[in-house]
């Protein structure tokens, strides 16, 4: 499949996409800079973590320049596969692909370290391998990470079903009341309304090999690949799946 | 034209960086300040000779880029060039 990773100056996560999906998954990942205005016709596009545009004004809100945007828009409308990754989610909201904003964290500290995840929605396309009954250790590294959308938003992401992952505890409870950065119902990860693209304040590519700490964000980043031959209806999906991620890694960098 | 922007997180959300700032203030003696808020101050040098399409323009940046009107407000104080000096970049 090929892989395209959009790179904004700043973009300093887009080496770490572009090596996850190329020599990890096997797939053709490459990149492109903002100031094209055509993606090359991916399977997959990957808006990565960093600091787009160095974070000036807001995170994100500079990419709203950027010629690569229409084409951003356009591949979210055709309903095609694209996921925001940090930085990446925050564009993805400030572009209005995706609802809400990210704001600072509430502890206003830079996180940078390994929460755990759970899986809200198990049937988008960038979620339908993962178990629900299994918690993600994932990595996080971000200042304003702290979700927030007003609340009819929020009442239609709850109950649409688009809330991808939330902030949970070792138990995978969910702290609704202190969520873990001030998330509004410790929000991680949401999908736009036709599940095409999620984005998430967690960096799944930073989490597919055991050196990394954690291969939990392997599945997350295989979904779409195995999405082309694999029949999703019956969900019956452990034969195809062979990932081999481990379910309880140390949370610690 | 100079325009100034002022750009500040709508009182519903929750400011972090005001909290913080007003705790500090409070310890260094100043038990008077109860609330606090951080925002961004632009400023713009705007060459038009139109200043009622000046105002429309400014407000249209601040609505698609200066402000992210979900969760900030803005305030535009639009003064005469007095000056014939860009601003420095």
């Amino acid at each position: 499949m090929k892989v395209a990773v959009v790179v904004f100056p700043g973009s300093g996560g887009a080496a770490d996409a572009v090596y996850a999906y190329s020599e990890v998954l096997g797939q053709e990942a490459y990149t492109v800079w903002h100031q094209e205005e055509t993606l090359g016709d991916p399977d997959i596009v990957v808006i990565p973590g960093g600091s787009a545009f160095g974070d000036y004004l807001r995170p994100g809100a500079l990419t709203r320049g950027s010629p690569i945007v229409g084409a951003i828009r356009k591949y979210a409308r055709d309903d095609r596969p694209m996921i925001g990754i940090g930085n990446g989610f925050q564009i993805l909201c400030e572009l209005e692909v995706l609802p809400g904003v990210l704001l600072q964290n509430i502890s206003s500290s830079f996180l940078n370290t390994n929460t755990f995840v759970c899986v809200d929605n198990d049937r988008s396309m960038w979620t339908r391998h993962l178990d629900p009954e299994e918690l993600l250790s994932l990595p996080m590294s971000c200042y304003c990470g702290r979700y927030y959308a007003d609340k009819r938003t929020l009442k239609d992401l709850e109950e649409q079903g688009h809330i991808a992952f939330r902030f949970c505890d070792l138990d995978g409870d969910v702290d609704l009341d202190n969520p873990f950065n001030g998330s509004v119902n410790g929000i991680a990860g949401i999908l736009n309304r036709h599940e095409n693209v999620l984005g998430m304040i967690h960096h799944p590519e930073r989490a597919v090999e055991d050196l990394m700490g954690s291969v939990d964000g392997y599945a997350i980043l295989q979904s779409i690949v195995l999405g082309d031959t694999v029949d999703l209806s019956g969900r019956d999906l452990d034969d195809d799946d062979d990932d081999d991620d481990d379910d309880d890694d140390d949370d610690d960098d | 034209m100079i325009a100034k922007v002022l750009v500040s997180l709508q009182d519903e959300v929750l400011d972090p960086a005001g909290r913080a700032l007003t705790e500090r203030l409070n310890n260094l003696g100043f038990p008077e300040v109860k609330s606090a808020k951080i925002g961004k101050y632009i400023e713009l040098y705007i060459e038009t000779g139109d200043r009622e399409k000046e105002k429309e323009r400014v407000e249209d940046m601040c609505h698609k880029l200066l402000a992210n009107t979900l969760v900030e407000d803005f305030e535009i104080i639009h003064e005469q060039e007095d000056k014939k000096k860009e601003l420095k970049v």
